[in-house]
């Protein structure tokens, strides 16, 4: 009888404990459960490879007007390369633009700058990276049309050094650009 | 001493009576925290952000809808429970009583607000009956659900109404230091309604104990002195929204 | 049999054990509120009266201890003027009666070009004196004499020092071109940093308050540069070719996390004080940029847009465990590491601007602080009640502090140029 007894309250017991201790479980859990998982290495969006890049299907950034960038020398016009929002990927126009701007240089001797810029939207830190990426596209194309790599320099000023201080699209679109600078 | 304990037919008593009121305040508690739990979900609605839905990222999709989960499935909850009944209701007159020409707008009108008007006020019961039943609980906590308490009789009530005084009065403060403080105090009421009160464990946090001072200070503007023209004493211990006893 | 009678015996007394002595009557708060300050009229106590640093003292208080919180501040009292600052030189009856809970008197003496500030503050409830402390000085140092006793009375009420020593390093477009500042946190005591006419971005102060590090292009390649406040003592650590940028000082101060591109894209590197490289965390042909340490040196927090879009991550500080930290949104940078741990600021690009959030490092609770317009680069206060930015409410940026939970958005900066990219100092 009493060894029954005994039995019997270990197991309402646990009942009991059970019951009591579900309700705090459930609430552990709720704190644990969201913790984002390990993100796997995805590979990023085409890179830019040093091969020339395919047609991209990019939102047109605007008209791309082709503006000339009067550059200090004197001698040879480099004209300016445009890109879309966030990308560093090249346009076709971008890439004919480069191409021209190829044959210039290779007619030169100095050395030139490749300046990559961004538009005012992101963030300044973000934006230093993006412009640096948008000059090293440039730099790595013009190496495949046969520009000796050691003439070619890159620098970000992200979105410190805007073209156009407006605050619309068209302004946007005229600071997402890499100025190409010829060094004396 | 064991087997003493084992072969005292008391024993056996003492333990099973033991242990069904253990149960009954382990049922109590569960019920509360239940009640809590649903509270604080409704108020969850806010939350509810459909604009940022996931965005179709790789891996980001599963992880997303894990995360947005809690809220969503609290509105889902809300969502489901009201349209349950309003759709059928609505649904019918609209398509039998499609005939009248002159009224129809103001009568479907009419349906619909009374409708609306009695699941608004079937809603609102519901909240203010789970509201009660949160006081109740909170007013009996310390009695585990006899109202009214034991011996003090006389006092309980005034006890109850000096309570509900003090919470009118009682804010916490912005920030307190621990994560449960609380005060404990001897309340006394004179026959005159003269108010005094010693502090027998302080909430050692400055801010906390001159949020219980203060109440008390407001408290004493419009209490009235006990009825039974005797000296009232009673022990409270404040405590921060939010915070319960576990 | 024995012990199982034990844990019987002991699992039905555990739930009792933890019952609160059942005759009390439970009185719970109807919510949060503030607790009502009251700052008493700030007297002359020898020596020449002076109306303009009695009223500046009386600001200070108010203003700090206003963004503190848990405050509601009062200010004058009408019977008041013939009493003085001491225990048993005023009554705590009429502060009593306008429901002040504490009360703060406090007076000054002028000689010439110091000034000795005397501090009270009372328990108006208890009629009891709380704190008291004298500082001397000079008269330049009023603000910080001041605000030494705000941050002293948040220990006193809160059991934690208050921040409102500390400054704020910024940028600051003021004479033209970008160049580094350092203020009070209130935006006192402005003080030009650089002055080399190019750009100069990324501010950051170590630990202890008396250096920076930061960006600059000064020498035409955005190179580190750590920069002694008070010298103006100069090092270039790190012009390694490429970006250096976005320093962040180790917890301990003897390391920087920055993100450098020398090795072909933006990478995460950990460099030591002086320049050498100690490890490189990143490997990765996406952007990686923006580090920041957890509190304890073992975790960092960066931007990385190596899913198509900048979030927030996390890894530990060798570069291993790399998981992600943000899902919601598509544009999430500048993430700043809470003092405690607990939290991690960041701001995300939306539609029309940047709004800062917070969200814990496991993920969960991720809350919006900010609403309208451009808010960007959130940083702790060091004692992580505040939070300082950069906001645009008005078209013109400017630097802003607020509460951890969004509250009390204040703007410090009070010239007219674009301030930005704001850190909060320890106090020195």
């Amino acid at each position: 009888m009493k060894q029954k007894m005994a039995k019997l309250l270990l197991v309402v017991c646990f009942g009991a404990f059970l019951i009591s201790g579900c309700s705090c479980l459930k609430e552990d859990v709720k704190v644990e459960e969201p913790i984002a998982p390990p993100v796997k290495v995805v590979e990023a969006p085409p890179a830019p490879a040093p091969a020339p890049p395919p047609a991209p299907v990019v939102v047109a950034p605007v008209k791309e007007v082709p503006v000339v960038v009067p550059v200090v020398a004197p001698v040879v016009v480099l004209q300016s390369v445009y890109f879309g929002f966030d990308k560093y990927v090249l346009t076709a126009d971008a890439s004919d633009v480069l191409k021209k701007n190829a044959d210039a240089i290779k007619k030169i001797t100095s050395k030139v700058q490749i300046q990559g810029n961004c538009d005012e939207r992101g963030s300044a830190e973000y934006n230093l990276a993006l412009g640096e990426n948008r000059a090293k596209t440039a730099q790595k194309y013009l190496i495949t049309l046969g520009v000796p790599a050691d003439r070619l320099s890159v620098i970000s000023f992200g979105k410190e050094k805007p073209l156009d201080t407006g605050h619309n699209e068209a302004a946007w679109a005229k600071n997402r650009r890499d100025d190409l600078v010829i060094l004396k | 001493m064991s087997r003493t304990l084992k072969n005292n037919p008391r024993f056996g008593l003492m333990v099973a009576s033991s242990l069904l009121l253990h149960l009954t305040i382990y049922a109590l508690i569960y019920q509360y925290n239940k009640l809590q739990r649903a509270n604080y979900s409704q108020e969850q609605t806010y939350y509810v952000d459909l604009v940022n839905l996931p965005v179709a990222r790789p891996r980001s999709g599963a992880s997303a809808s894990e995360k947005a989960s809690p809220p969503a499935s609290s509105t889902a909850r809300q969502v489901v429970t009201l349209p349950d009944k309003s759709p059928k209701k609505i649904a019918t007159p609209l398509a039998t009583k499609k005939p009248p020409k002159v009224k129809p707008a103001s009568e479907t009108g009419e349906e619909l607000s009374k409708q609306m008007a009695k699941l608004q006020k079937r809603v609102e019961e519901k909240h203010t009956s789970s509201a009660l039943d949160t006081i109740r609980n909170k007013a009996g906590s310390g009695r585990t659900g006899m109202p009214g308490g034991k011996g003090d009789q006389a006092g309980s009530d005034y006890a109850s109404y000096v309570k509900s005084r003090l919470e009118d009065a009682f804010y916490s403060p912005m920030v307190y230091k621990g994560k449960k403080p609380e005060v404990k105090l001897l309340l006394r009421i004179s026959r005159y309604g003269k108010i005094d009160f010693r502090i027998e464990q302080s909430s050692r946090d400055i801010l906390f104990d001159a949020a219980v001072r203060r109440a008390i200070d407001m408290a004493r503007e419009n209490l009235k002195a006990p009825p039974d023209g005797e000296d009232f004493e009673h022990p409270f211990v404040f405590r921060p929204e939010g915070v319960k006893k576990k | 049999m024995k012990s199982a009678l034990c844990l019987i015996i002991t699992l039905l007394l555990f739930p009792t054990a933890s019952f609160a002595d059942p005759s009390y009557t439970e009185v719970t708060a109807q919510g949060n509120r503030q607790v009502y300050l009251a700052i008493a009229p700030v007297k002359n106590l020898g020596g020449t009266p002076n109306e303009t640093i009695a009223r500046e003292i009386g600001d200070i208080l108010k203003f700090d201890l206003n963004l503190a919180g848990p405050f509601s501040i009062l200010t004058g009292s009408a019977n008041e003027a013939s009493s003085g600052i001491r225990p048993g030189e005023f009554d705590f009856a009429p502060w009593r009666s306008i429901g002040a809970a504490f009360l703060i008197k406090s007076g000054y003496a002028i000689t010439g070009n110091s000034i000795t500030l005397e501090f009270r503050m009372y328990d108006v409830l208890n009629g009891k004196s709380l704190d008291s402390k004298r500082y001397t000085g000079v008269l330049k140092d009023l603000r910080k004499m001041t605000h030494t006793f705000s941050d002293e009375t948040l220990f006193v009420i809160t059991g934690e020092k208050g921040p409102f020593t500390g400054k704020i390093t910024y940028v600051s477009p003021l004479s033209g071109n970008k160049e580094i500042f350092v203020m009070d946190y209130d935006g006192y005591n402005v003080q030009k940093i650089t002055n080399n006419g190019t750009i100069n971005i990324n501010p950051d102060f170590s630990p202890n308050g008396r250096e920076i590090i930061y960006t600059s292009y000064k020498k035409g390649n955005p190179d580190l540069y750590r920069r002694e406040i008070t010298t103006g003592v100069e090092a270039r650590i790190s012009s390694r070719q490429g970006a250096n940028i976005t320093g962040a000082w180790s917890p301990d101060g003897s390391r920087i996390a920055l993100a450098m591109s020398k090795d072909g894209n933006s990478e995460i590197y950990i460099i030591g004080k002086n320049g050498n490289e100690l490890a490189r965390l990143t490997h990765h042909e996406a952007i990686d940029i923006s580090p920041s340490w957890s509190p304890d040196g073992s975790h960092i927090a960066f931007v990385s847009d190596r899913l198509g879009s900048p979030q927030i991550f996390i890894m530990d500080s060798n570069g291993s465990n790399l998981r992600r930290l943000t899902y919601d949104g598509k544009y999430n940078v500048n993430p700043d590491w809470s003092p405690k741990g607990d939290r991690i600021l960041y701001s995300r690009q939306e539609a029309g601007g940047f709004q800062i959030y917070t969200i814990s490092p496991d993920g969960t609770g991720n809350t919006q602080l900010t609403t309208d317009g451009r808010n960007e680069n959130p940083h702790w206060s060091p004692d992580g009640r505040f939070i300082t930015f950069s906001a645009n409410p008005a078209g013109g940026e400017a630097i802003y502090v607020m509460r951890a939970d969004g509250t009390g958005k204040t703007r410090v900066s009070r010239n007219g140029s674009r301030d930005m990219q704001p850190a909060w100092s320890n106090h020195l």
